[in-house]
């Protein structure tokens, strides 16, 4: 019972460090659930062809969990230097060392207790809101989320219970070796010392930091391709908090010894200041800047896959409807056509059948392809496959009147343009690069959207497609063209992979990517929640830690003025390193996407780049808003005397 | 030369309230340049309240106090701490030293205020940290040091700025005697080199070292002292009994 009654008048009189640390541990909590009610949502895995949103959310998952480890480890921290103080007192006044084990238990248990009650239910409404919106904003019908996923919070509760077992765990072993009278010590102390132990860890920071880039960087569109953006993930959170760690500790020596800008009024306070507490600095900066890059990452993923709708659409079917089948099409297939048209009051236009053969996969050895035969041979080796067409083809559907001798090619390949000497499945050709190919298209829908290459003779003995290609013309909007689509399908009596049509296809996508872009929003947001939270939390707990300095160099002559100053200049420089960390994280992970978006047909550079540039901005705009308003927090702090 | 004039200085907290607590009621003195007082009384009496005052940390409800020209009372809060900086220098009980400075870097603070050229200080603190004896310590931490030590980095950090005065609360009140009487020898070697000091202090001891005693009681100064051609343990028997007299209730 006092030890109830000793915890609660701690947790009382220490409200705003444990006010911001339960509200922080919470919103972890809640994002954790997020995380895991999503991957156990059926509707969602169902929607789409479930691989990538189950993949990016297996991602999201490891992301979140080693982010909320990092702050907790973090804010324990903090909480126990806060407490050594209070915990030294007990120790004097008496308690064992077994008591004071008790209390040190008991007030995580208290502080597990809340956080994971206000944590999920927070993240039960939150997400339960955020699907009934974002349906609506979306109309993706099929979504449905139950109001709690039972195996979700299980998880969640079990992780972050491991997580608090081992801050338990940590703290006793602090409190089992501290001496009662260094526990009552004053706090205040010399700034760590940093040997080369640091360096060393800066330099690991950099180099795990460039594997990971390299891992995103050469990381090809395979089917292994996820583990390797997993490891890239785990090097980046690993990388990013040996980075800002060691890292700020080697930029601040580095500017303190810079005496031209150290000793100027708002530097000398604001670097001073930091250095004091570089460490927890390092990993709160890191905590943010792993969030921003979480952020825009995603968003960017998500928008550029939104937007890249229409791309891929056109490398399924180039022309409004493609229809791919062993023969050409017979003359009663084609009344068919007509009639349906009729029926639909559609107008079918530039009905077109030509030969190629199917997509021969395999993968690239310098100049060598190497022909791994049907999209059903693929290996982890896979990368790309050739769709040949004959010259005369190439004539009839381009209008053009190239012409070839029998060891000369021409080459469409999208992905990365190949000319000149090439052998292909054993025969050499003289190749020509296009730029461009009109009736190019991606015959399998598969990530290994194929190149095209024209020749005077399709090769021996590989399996040929006929493609039939046709427009039309129909008014009334996109749900009669999906109408006449189906109609025309069924009529046919073709499956899927035989026809395609473009209005049914976008329709599929924006439903698919539509659910993409709702959780990436909703991820997103949580994340953005969660960013303003930790650095609400270090912005307090900062100013508590600044009151008795401002105090002493006001005594000395410190304005007002200059204060405010001097903490803009401090707050400025803890925000800016760490969105600019996330700036480059994004720029690594852009080729990484870009990648993927060129699997799915999207080769638009500059409407990358455009998005890029504007969720950067937003994100900053946030960040500023955010930045004013703490530093108003912080600064009232600070003047309390 | 007066340096510090004080007229007839009141100070009243919460003074529009059922309860007014006259901190100061009437208190008229002034500082010659060179001069070293030092202000008694017993705990309560106001002598914080009139540091403070003179300090520029807080400003009297009625009365003036001048310093060399300048009524204190006539600047506002941004003003004050320019002033401070520029023309006062503090001594305190606690050393008020920032742990996250270094001990060069704590002398350094109010020059950097003032945008002082990097190596004009270091110009400054050399002769400076040789005279305080503390030349060794310079480059270590706060903590790193003993409380002697940093009372003299918090007197080299005071002195830096060639103040017209320099304010020490109790400067002595954390230290043991030995490395009192260290710090008071100091304070007296420099007022021999015509540097102002005012010191509060309820030590007996440590204002037999100034020039003048100004005994404080009630808000209202007391009685006066000066040392003289008195040795210094008859000055300071003198004060030890107007100290008596004074906590007795005597007149």
């Amino acid at each position: 019972m006092l030890f109830i009654h000793l915890l609660n008048s701690s947790i009382k009189r220490n409200t705003r460090v444990y006010g911001p640390y339960l509200v922080a541990t919470s919103m972890l909590v809640a994002i954790n659930y997020i995380f895991a009610a999503i991957s156990a949502n059926h509707s969602l895995s169902n929607l789409s062809s479930g691989a990538v949103t189950s993949s990016l959310l297996k991602l999201g998952t490891t992301f979140i969990l080693l982010v909320t480890a990092a702050f907790l480890l973090y804010v324990n921290n903090f909480l126990w230097q806060q407490r050594r103080h209070e915990i030294g007192l007990y120790s004097m006044l008496g308690m064992t060392s077994r008591n004071i084990g008790w209390l040190l238990i008991l007030e995580k248990i208290y502080l597990l207790v809340i956080s994971l009650v206000a944590g999920l239910v927070t993240g039960v409404i939150f997400e339960k809101l955020a699907f009934l919106g974002f349906n609506r904003l979306l109309q993706i019908d099929h979504l449905h989320q139950p109001w709690i996923a039972p195996w979700a919070l299980v998880k969640t509760c079990l992780a972050i219970s491991g997580y608090f077992i081992v801050l338990m765990l940590i703290d006793l072993l602090k409190a089992h070796r501290l001496k009662p009278a260094s526990l009552w010590a004053s706090t205040t102390g010399v700034p760590q010392k940093h040997g080369i132990f640091f360096s060393l860890a800066g330099c690991a920071g950099i180099i795990v930091l460039a594997l990971a880039y390299y891992i995103t960087l050469t990381t090809k569109p395979k089917v292994t391709a996820i583990n390797h953006f997993m490891l890239a993930v785990t090097l980046v959170v690993v990388g990013t908090y040996l980075l800002f760690i060691a890292g700020s500790v080697l930029f601040l020596s580095f500017l303190t010894k810079r005496r031209h800008f150290y000793y100027q009024p708002r530097h000398f306070i604001a670097v001073s200041g930091m250095r004091q507490r570089m460490e927890q600095n390092g990993a709160a900066l890191a905590t943010i800047c792993l969030l921003c890059s979480a952020v825009l990452v995603i968003l960017f993923t998500v928008l550029t896959l939104y937007t890249g709708i229409h791309s891929t659409v056109k490398s399924y079917t180039p022309t409004d409807i493609t229809i791919i089948g062993r023969q050409p099409l017979n003359g009663a297939q084609k009344k068919i056509i007509y009639q349906t048209g009729k029926a639909h009051h559609a107008t079918v236009q530039n009905l077109t059948t030509y030969q190629a053969t199917t997509a021969q996969v395999g993968y690239w050895q310098g100049k060598n392809f190497i022909n791994q035969g049907s999209i059903n041979h693929l290996t982890t080796k896979t990368s790309s496959g050739i769709v040949f067409v004959t010259t005369a083809t190439y004539r009839r559907l381009t209008g053009q009147q190239t012409r070839l001798t029998n060891h000369q090619a021409l080459l469409y390949s999208p992905a990365k343009q190949r000319s000149g000497k090439l052998v292909v499945d054993g025969h050499p050709y003289q190749t020509r690069a296009l730029p461009k190919l009109s009736f190019a298209f991606n015959p399998e829908h598969s990530i290994f959207s194929p190149a095209f290459m024209v020749v005077n003779h399709l090769p021996q003995g590989v399996a040929t497609m006929n493609v039939t290609t046709m427009n039309y013309r129909l008014t009334g909007g996109n749900t009669k063209q999906v109408a006449f689509e189906t109609d025309l399908q069924q009529r046919l009596g073709l499956v899927n992979l035989q026809f395609t049509g473009a209005a049914t296809i976008t329709a599929l996508f924006k439903e698919l990517y539509g659910g993409m872009v709702f959780i990436g929003i909703l991820v997103s947001l949580a994340l953005a929640i969660t960013t303003t939270i930790v650095i609400y939390f270090k912005q307090i707990s900062e100013g508590y830690a600044d009151q008795h300095r401002f105090t002493t160099m006001q005594e000395v002559g410190l304005s007002e003025a200059e204060t405010t100053k001097s903490i803009h200049s401090q707050v400025l420089m803890v925000f800016m390193l760490p969105i600019i960390g996330a700036v480059i994280n994004l720029f690594f992970a852009f080729p990484a996407i870009r990648q993927i978006m060129v699997q799915l047909n999207f080769y638009n550079l500059p409407a990358m780049v455009l998005i890029a540039g504007i969720i950067t901005l937003a994100l900053l705009f946030l960040y500023l808003i955010i930045y004013g308003l703490t530093t108003k927090v912080y600064q009232h702090i600070v003047d309390q005397d | 030369m007066t340096l510090l004039q004080l007229d007839h200085v009141q100070r009243v907290f919460n003074p529009n309230t059922s309860h007014p607590v006259a901190a100061l009621k009437d208190i008229t003195f002034s500082v010659n340049q060179g001069e070293y007082v030092a202000i008694m009384g017993e705990s309560g009496a106001g002598k914080s309240t009139l540091l403070n005052i003179i300090a520029t940390l807080d400003q009297a409800s009625s009365g003036a106090a001048i310093l060399n020209g300048q009524d204190l009372s006539r600047l506002n809060k941004d003003d004050a701490a320019r002033y401070r900086r520029e023309h006062l220098g503090f001594v305190f009980q606690h050393f008020n030293l920032l742990d996250s400075l270094s001990n060069r870097d704590n002398i350094y603070l109010p020059l950097v205020l003032t945008r002082c050229d990097p190596a004009e200080m270091d110009r400054r603190v050399t002769p400076l940290a040789h005279r305080l004896r503390i030349a060794k310590v310079i480059d270590r931490f706060p903590a790193e040091i003993s409380g002697g030590q940093q009372q003299r980095v918090a007197i080299a950090r005071a002195l830096i700025t060639q103040p017209d005065l320099l304010l020490a609360d109790e400067p002595t009140g954390a230290l043991d005697s030995n490395t009192s009487n260290e710090i008071l020898d100091l304070f007296a070697d420099v007022n021999h080199q015509g540097q102002t000091i005012l010191m509060v202090t309820h030590s007996a001891a440590a204002a037999s070292h100034a020039q003048r005693t100004l005994f404080i009681k009630d808000g209202r100064i007391f009685h006066e002292l000066f040392r003289g051609d008195l040795a210094m343990t008859d000055y300071q028997a003198q004060i030890s009994n107007t100290m008596m007299t004074l906590t007795n209730g005597g007149a």
